[in-house]
């Protein structure tokens, strides 16, 4: 009997950069753009997923007024992987997602098996492992979060002058990304939340937990941090190679003579 | 690109390290999937190279016998998902970066016979680079190799066997320095050590010169019951003694370098050749009255080249029982997901008279 070879999924990789006040000067510069070694933060994780060969592309998604500016370092960082597409993202996390899922929609790939694996920028140093693990459990359960234990004790307060719980820790993990699920799923769930709904949501798997949808999860890493404040560039630095993380300008710039080119 | 290298510190403590990795044009990406400790990766873990060497090597990243599936080739010859071994010994960045060191400042250093020979370069210190030694290994998240430096692995060749390719080139490698590559029929070969490499060693002798002799000596009978495809094993802790041999193959390693060399200085025929492929951390006395008197040659091996890789390769795809073998040598395979599993792996490995520890590597 010939076996019929089982079709693989479509899978694209979300790389969420938004964030707000990229105007040019602004001091408070998202930190995807900040130096990190040799290279912006932003570039070291694009170029970790672009090792995924499973990848139909690697869709980064950006303040509408930084995309030139992110194709320009894109190709100043010789990144020449051709599935790599820079898109404007959208107001929130969500709205970003769902702006990937529409491009993927307008490609003609979107269908209900589709698998977005959906990361944060400023997390460069999520692994190869997180990666390929998060697409396999997504593969077979629909959805996927990557977390680790949680090392403090987590408090529960409504008030914010009061605690209400403290749930035991052993139960308690801290969420990261990668998030990965089926997109015509999120999407699905997604438009049938009011706006009350939306502005509660912080994660995307939180769509799938409200519908009662199985989320599996998957392992991170402590070394997999977000860098969120000022100082996390420093302790990134820290957790680097001294030979490869030698002092940088703090936020990227493409030479005069290279940027801006057609 | 960013890569997390998994570097031993000092004795027995692995640390993860972010290190910024730019391939070059004629580089590959490798995922490491499968790998296997060798005993000189256990000598930097246990700490029994000396002070002064830990304090110049570390941190590095062990092991030098691995496989993994490539994931970038900048050189096209490759395709993302081949699944290939990584050959640890480096004879220079690339074959180009060879030539521009040999006509470079950089050849300051160099042996003449080295600027001609990219064989030479292989055993050449100022240039070539080892894996696990010289430089990291292959403990990485992803490891960027020289495109000469990694070779294909037929389907036949499961992932469990894979990081034994090298070990068993290093083995192919020195049987071929006897009697310029021909032993003749008829010759006995003797090969001291039971442990790892003493088995691939005669297993190469066995695969290659099916009509030689084949004579393992040892001194645990355990192992040497292992060694069921040879003509003789011999148990000196027995008291037993060789026969007579023409060529003989040094692999007891560590104190015992020195009992096993003196044993083959008193059976091997005049003119033998003698191969010393093990490794001891202090000099060993040789009775060098018994070499001039029979005229013995010895030749120093530890290494291996790529074209050794393809050999052994094609050997085991055409000796099914020579993959059947190489499993049995494998007795631990350990998933790998964190720094804690890595030393447990290695702990493990530490307490096995004899046999492979492979890591399935998914951290």
């Amino acid at each position: 009997m010939v076996m019929k070879e089982q079709q693989q999924a479509n899978v694209f990789a979300c790389i969420l950069a938004g964030g707000r006040g990229v105007r040019m000067g602004n001091p408070d510069t998202p930190k995807q753009y900040m130096m990190l070694g040799s290279a912006p933060v932003l570039i070291h994780t694009l170029e970790k997923f672009c090792t995924i060969d499973r990848f139909s592309a690697v869709i980064v998604l950006c303040p509408a007024t930084w995309v030139q500016q992110t194709q320009d370092l894109i190709a100043h960082y010789g990144i020449d992987d051709e599935r790599v597409v820079v898109i404007p993202g959208g107001v929130d996390r969500n709205e970003t997602i769902m702006q990937g899922i529409a491009y993927i929609e307008s490609r003609d790939q979107l269908d209900d098996q589709t698998i977005v694996v959906t990361h944060d920028a400023v997390r460069p140093f999520v692994s190869y492992r997180m990666i390929t693990q998060s697409i396999q459990q997504a593969e077979t359960c629909g959805a996927c979060d990557t977390v680790i234990a949680a090392s403090d004790t987590i408090v529960s307060s409504t008030s914010g002058t009061t605690i209400d719980d403290i749930p035991d820790r052993h139960r308690m993990y801290c969420g990261q990304t990668p998030q990965t699920f089926k997109a015509q799923r999120f999407s699905q769930l997604y438009r049938q939340l009011d706006t009350s709904d939306k502005n509660q949501l912080t994660d995307a798997c939180k769509v799938f937990t409200l519908a009662g949808d199985t989320v599996a999860l998957i392992p991170g890493d402590t070394s997999n941090i977000k860098i969120t404040y000022p100082q996390d560039i420093r302790i990134a630095r820290a957790m680097m190679d001294d030979a490869t993380s030698a002092p940088a300008p703090a936020i990227a710039s493409v030479p005069a003579d290279e940027a801006l080119h057609a | 690109m960013l890569d997390t290298v998994y570097r031993l510190v000092e004795p027995r403590r692995f640390e993860p390290v972010e290190v910024a990795i730019t391939p070059g044009e004629h580089d590959i990406v490798v995922r490491p999937s499968y790998l296997s400790i060798c005993r000189a990766d256990q000598r930097y873990y246990q700490g029994l190279r000396s002070a002064d060497v830990l304090s110049a090597k570390l941190p590095l990243a062990l092991i030098h016998e691995g496989i993994g599936v490539v994931v970038q080739d900048n050189s096209n010859n490759f395709a993302p998902g081949t699944r290939v071994v990584m050959i640890p010994n480096d004879p220079a960045t690339t074959l180009d970066d060879a030539r521009v060191c040999l006509d470079a400042d950089s050849r300051v250093g160099l042996h003449a016979s080295c600027a001609s020979d990219i064989d030479a370069k292989t055993f050449c210190r100022p240039i070539s680079m080892f894996h696990g030694s010289d430089c990291d290994g292959f403990m990485q998240e992803l490891a960027v190799l020289p495109s000469c430096c990694v070779e294909t692995i037929p389907d036949s060749i499961d992932n469990q066997i894979g990081p034994c390719i090298e070990l068993l080139s290093v083995a192919y490698n020195a049987v071929l320095q006897l009697a310029g590559g021909s032993i003749p029929a008829g010759a006995t070969v003797g090969v001291w050590g039971d442990g790892n490499l003493g088995f691939l060693v005669a297993l190469m002798l066995h695969v290659l010169y099916p009509q030689v002799a084949v004579v393992v000596m040892g001194k645990h009978a355990s192992k040497l019951a292992s060694f069921t495809f040879v003509q003789q094993t011999v148990n000196s802790a027995l008291g037993d003694r060789p026969p007579a041999v023409n060529y003989a193959v040094e692999c007891c390693g560590g104190r015992g370098s020195g009992d096993g060399i003196a044993q083959i200085l008193s059976v091997i025929q005049p003119f033998g050749e003698v191969v010393l492929l093990s490794v001891s951390e202090t000099a060993v006395p040789i009775y060098t009255r018994t070499v001039l008197a029979k005229g013995i040659r010895f030749i120093g091996c530890s290494r291996s080249k790529r074209e050794d890789f393809t050999h052994v390769i094609e050997l085991l795809s055409a000796h099914p029982e020579l993959r059947t073998y190489l499993s049995a040598l494998v007795n631990d395979v350990r998933t790998v997901r964190s720094v804690a599993d890595m030393a447990q792996a290695f702990e493990a490995d530490a307490h096995n008279p004899m046999g492979k520890t492979i890591m399935q590597w998914n951290v």
